[in-house]
């Protein structure tokens, strides 16, 4: 079964992502490349905007309680619809995401905040991150542009066809690999510091 | 006469002032022997050498809390393994459990007893909050968080101690009280500021203010070490 996680920031929603996501052609593109399940963090406080946006674009949908993903199951309002044969499963929050991420995905569409982009680099999975250009100091921007510059990950906006496209991208193309980020130099001046 | 000798006086003072912030306060050091490099034996000794270490961090909010974990994670042989205390500093709820979780990992995996304290301190200023509020909820921060502050510096007198910071503005007041102390108590406190790896060409406000307290500051991209000669760069280091 494969699997998408589709994650905003914690302190800052991002309807616009979610939104892009849930629509038909991408729903039905997910399936085409094999996706069966859409994992949705949609943020704190974000719930009743979560289920009025899956009921616009993915219509009625009806309640599963347990998906049989221990972390999810326990996770605090955790929702599931199925839409096109695709099971989409939205929670608001979780503090072990990259549990998660390590046993259960496959894909990541991400916010461009770095936390998120870190968890799914180091775990090495597949990477599209929508940057949210309205927020006021707009460097999630030049953050996804170095990233994707070293082809560690996709940078679109929050467009439907630019998801289309780099969906394909990620099923046709190779991205690089973080590596490890432990510094010997910097472990040294930590030391330094602190003894002296 | 006496009002020549007061005026002598307070001169004498303010002068000495001066010079001891010029003492205490890293900007005025320059970069001089900035890397004193351990040899590699150092490192692998270390964990005997900072038994004692009295280690202080601060766990701001979202991707400030996960850059710090993976600093923790990371470079754990010098900041935690060797420590008698860990004083953590969080304002909020999600970053304390996240830092448990990873924490309670990490000394599992290398089976340590860690001894920590934990210090709530209040947010200096909320995302996209006004002028007033912001100014109001400041004030509040700087005169709490003294004497939470002077608490962790009375556990580091007299042993080798660390203060870990990158953001967001509380750090800002916990770096100045610690100079404060520094200056006025004559209780040495050092404190590495590592920069946002959001920030590519421009330092946050956080940073900004910081640069000329922290006795090590150091950024994760090269760009930013053209402005700002005191910085480090070592790579991504989260």
């Amino acid at each position: 079964m494969k699997s998408v996680l589709v994650t905003c920031g914690a302190t800052v929603s991002f309807p616009a992502l979610i939104e892009t996501v849930l629509n038909r052609p991408v729903i039905g593109k997910l399936k085409n490349l094999g996706y069966t399940r859409l994992v949705v963090q949609y943020g704190r406080g974000f719930e009743s905007s979560f289920l009025q946006l899956v009921e616009k674009h993915v219509g009625e949908f009806s309640e599963k309680s347990r998906l049989g993903i221990d972390v999810l199951d326990n996770a605090k309002n955790t929702r599931v619809v199925l839409a096109e044969g695709v099971e989409i499963c939205g929670f608001e929050y979780l503090h072990d995401i990259e549990t998660l991420i390590a046993k259960h995905i496959d894909l990541v569409i991400s916010h461009a905040g770095t936390g998120s982009i870190l968890d799914a680099l180091r775990l090495e999975k597949k990477l599209i991150v929508v940057v949210n250009d309205t927020l006021m100091d707009n460097h999630q921007q030049l953050i996804a542009d170095k990233f994707a510059h070293q082809r560690l990950l996709w940078s679109i906006h929050a467009d439907t066809q630019q998801l289309l496209n780099a969906l394909d991208k990620s099923e046709n193309e190779v991205s690089e690999k973080i590596g490890n980020t432990y510094n010997k130099q910097f472990e040294k001046l930590l030391y330094n510091v602190a003894i002296n | 006469m006496l009002l020549v000798t007061a005026w002598c006086l307070v001169l004498w003072c303010v002068t000495l002032f001066l010079v001891r912030i010029c003492l205490v306060i890293p900007l005025f050091h320059g970069r001089a022997g900035a890397r004193v490099a351990a040899k590699d034996g150092d490192i692998m000794s270390l964990t005997g050498r900072t038994k004692d270490l009295v280690l202080f961090v601060f766990l701001g909010s979202g991707g400030h809390t996960g850059e710090m974990l993976r600093l923790i994670e990371n470079y754990r042989k010098v900041l935690i393994e060797g420590s008698a205390i860990i004083h953590v500093g969080y304002s909020d709820d999600d970053s304390l459990i996240k830092f448990k979780n990873k924490i309670e990992q990490i000394s599992k995996r290398n089976s340590l007893q860690l001894k920590i304290q934990y210090h709530r301190f209040q947010k200096a200023r909320d995302v996209g909050s006004s002028l007033i509020g912001s100014v109001r909820s400041i004030l509040e921060t700087v005169v709490r968080s003294m004497l939470l502050t002077y608490r962790i510096k009375s556990s580091m007198s007299g042993r080798p101690n660390l203060t870990l910071l990158n953001g967001p503005g509380t750090c800002c007041i916990i770096a100045l009280w610690l100079k404060l102390y520094h200056i006025f108590l004559w209780q040495p406190s050092k404190i590495v500021y590592v920069e946002s790896l959001a920030r590519t060409n421009r330092l946050s406000l956080t940073g900004a203010i910081l640069y000329p307290m922290a006795d090590k500051f150091v950024v994760q991209w090269p760009d930013l070490l053209k402005n700002h000669p005191r910085a480090e760069h070592y790579g991504i280091l989260v």
